[in-house]
């Protein structure tokens, strides 16, 4: 069974090719589901203070958190969910977009990389969920 | 899992939105809809079409027979008189019509008393209402098997309650309300019953005159009918002394610049051009659940929530909510699983359960969960459904064990 907490040692894309050789790597989505949920499990903790209404990221079922803050341009999220396979998406964009340039965000380019590891297909309710407004704000953060 | 099932299990072919391989588990939150539904939705703006009650041609009177006949239809499914019932836009809408016109007569110190496993619709009228009036609203217990604790809720009754407004059938834990119990209570007091049917009107026989209530309402799409339709009945002299509501076309009588004076019920409490062709899919959906008949169809799906019961309680991990003995819905948790992930796993099988607080987020107080992941069955289910639910389930435990 795959264990990758250290993808997230550091935030970094080259992370995320690493997740997608992974996903390439398992030929069985359970497997892919159980690296989502350790991706979300090797999350920095997200501090409780932080979670309040301002940083909810409005989703039905599951709720996420969102809580940038800038350094320069460089963009800096703290962020959690109460449900694993969402926070390891959480987690999955993290790695694209943490630590970098306002500039270099796109959350077209973030959507068009979950889409081509499968997950839009395999994760549908995740469309009309937190995640999808998660993206959407990091994007109005970015602009 | 191989109970025996009535012949029910076999209408899943009337229903064109039940793709194969697909288990939908969520007919609580919506059913899907027969043919006989969505052909009579498609009569009704095709062939028959035009306005009701203003047309001086045939096809409008017509439309208007058929628009009535449809209230005669709805009346007789409840056992109601036609001009007791009122078309709205689905039970929420008939709990704030009540809310905001027979509710405009209560006086500070009013009380109005609702159960802890009530849906958001039918508690936030009334606190809507005691924020402009200065009404109390107190909240029933429940039992230690999630049921409205009908004994606690009558001895909670006082001179001052003017209103008890309970759900038939829990939306999250399918638990069923004495409903006739509480009415007599109620009415001992002076108080009057609003029963919330949205999951009863589906597969319970409702007759308002032996459940003695005063209001009722439930919604069209959860009855295999029409998103947009549902249904308000209040007792004839109740509804007669309730103002108008919306202001507009149809609910009047005479207007003129000096004043207006309104229609009888129901028309007064429908203003404007009204959902004609919801109205009759609604009734198409009507004859569509008796044909089959609403004893088979509880008899059914109390059956396969059973089963599903008994397959939830081989895994360890379950937690399960509500009465052994509920109509055909159960919610259920997964310890050190979010409902949520649940929920995606199970679509991943090809299972459509809801995940959430089921807008009844004071009840997952109650049961000390954030969420619950609920599985509701309908006349088109069978056990194969409960089967890859129960798989699905086992496939959660493997992958979060």
């Amino acid at each position: 069974m795959p264990r990758v907490p250290h993808l997230l040692r550091a935030m970094t894309p080259d992370n995320f090719e690493d997740v997608e050789a992974e996903f390439e790597a398992l030929d069985d989505w359970d497997d892919r589901y159980r690296v989502l949920i350790d991706l979300g499990r090797a999350l920095p903790p997200m501090p409780e203070a932080l979670k309040t209404d301002a940083t909810k990221v409005r989703g039905c079922a599951s709720q996420v958190w969102l809580y940038p803050t800038r350094d320069g341009e460089r963009l800096h999220f703290a962020a959690d969910s109460d449900a694993a396979i969402v926070k390891g998406l959480v987690a999955l964009v993290l790695l694209l977009v943490q630590e970098r340039a306002a500039a270099d965000i796109d959350p077209a380019a973030i959507r068009a990389r979950l889409d081509a590891l499968g997950l839009s297909k395999h994760l549908s309710s995740n469309r009309t969920q937190g995640l999808a407004s998660m993206i959407a704000r990091i994007g109005e953060l970015a602009a | 899992m191989t109970a025996p099932l009535n012949p029910a299990h076999s209408h899943r072919a009337n229903f064109p939105g039940l793709a194969d391989n697909w288990a939908y588990l969520d007919s609580a939150a919506t059913a899907q809809k027969p043919q006989a539904v969505i052909d009579a939705i498609a009569k009704g703006y095709g062939p028959d079409y035009a306005t009701v009650h203003r047309g001086v041609y045939a096809r409008s009177a017509t439309m208007t027979e058929r628009f009535e006949a449809a209230r005669a239809t709805v009346a007789r499914f409840i056992g109601a008189r036609p001009d007791e019932v009122v078309f709205v836009r689905g039970a929420t809408e008939g709990i704030n019509l009540v809310a905001q016109t027979w509710g405009s007569s209560l006086k500070p110190g009013d009380r109005i008393l609702i159960s802890a496993l009530e849906h958001h619709s039918n508690i936030v009228p009334w606190q809507l209402l005691r924020d402009r009036t200065g009404i109390e609203v107190d909240v029933a217990p429940l039992t230690a098997d999630h049921r409205i604790d009908e004994a606690a809720l009558i001895a909670m009754l006082t001179p001052r309650t003017k209103l008890v407004a309970i759900a038939h059938v829990s939306n999250v834990l399918g638990s069923i309300a004495d409903i006739a119990k509480v009415a007599d209570a109620a009415h001992a007091v002076g108080a009057l019953l609003l029963v919330d049917g949205c999951q009863a009107a589906p597969r319970l026989s409702v007759d308002v005159a032996a459940l003695g209530c005063d209001f009722y309402v439930f919604s069209g799409h959860k009855l295999y009918g029409p998103t947009g339709i549902g249904v308000l009945w209040a007792r004839a002299e109740i509804l007669n002394t309730m103002p108008p509501w919306q202001g507009g076309g149809a609910m009047i009588e005479t207007v003129t610049f000096a004043g207006s004076t309104y229609a009888p019920a129901p028309q007064r409490f429908e203003a404007g051009t009204p959902h004609i062709v919801g109205a009759i899919g609604l009734a198409a959906a009507i004859d569509y659940v008796e044909g089959i008949g609403l004893g088979a169809i509880d008899a059914h799906e109390r059956q396969l929530a059973a089963l599903a019961r008994e397959g939830l309680r081989r895994i360890n991990s379950v937690r399960l909510f509500g009465p052994e003995e509920s109509a055909g819905i159960v919610s259920f948790a997964l310890d050190g699983v979010h409902p949520h992930d649940i929920g995606t796993i199970l679509d991943e099988s090809g299972v459509a359960i809801r995940a959430g607080h089921h807008c009844c987020q004071p009840l997952m107080g109650l049961l000390g969960v954030p969420a619950t992941a609920r599985a509701s069955f309908a006349v088109y289910n069978d056990a194969s459904d409960v089967e890859r639910l129960i798989d699905g389930v086992k496939r959660v435990t493997r992958i979060f064990g």
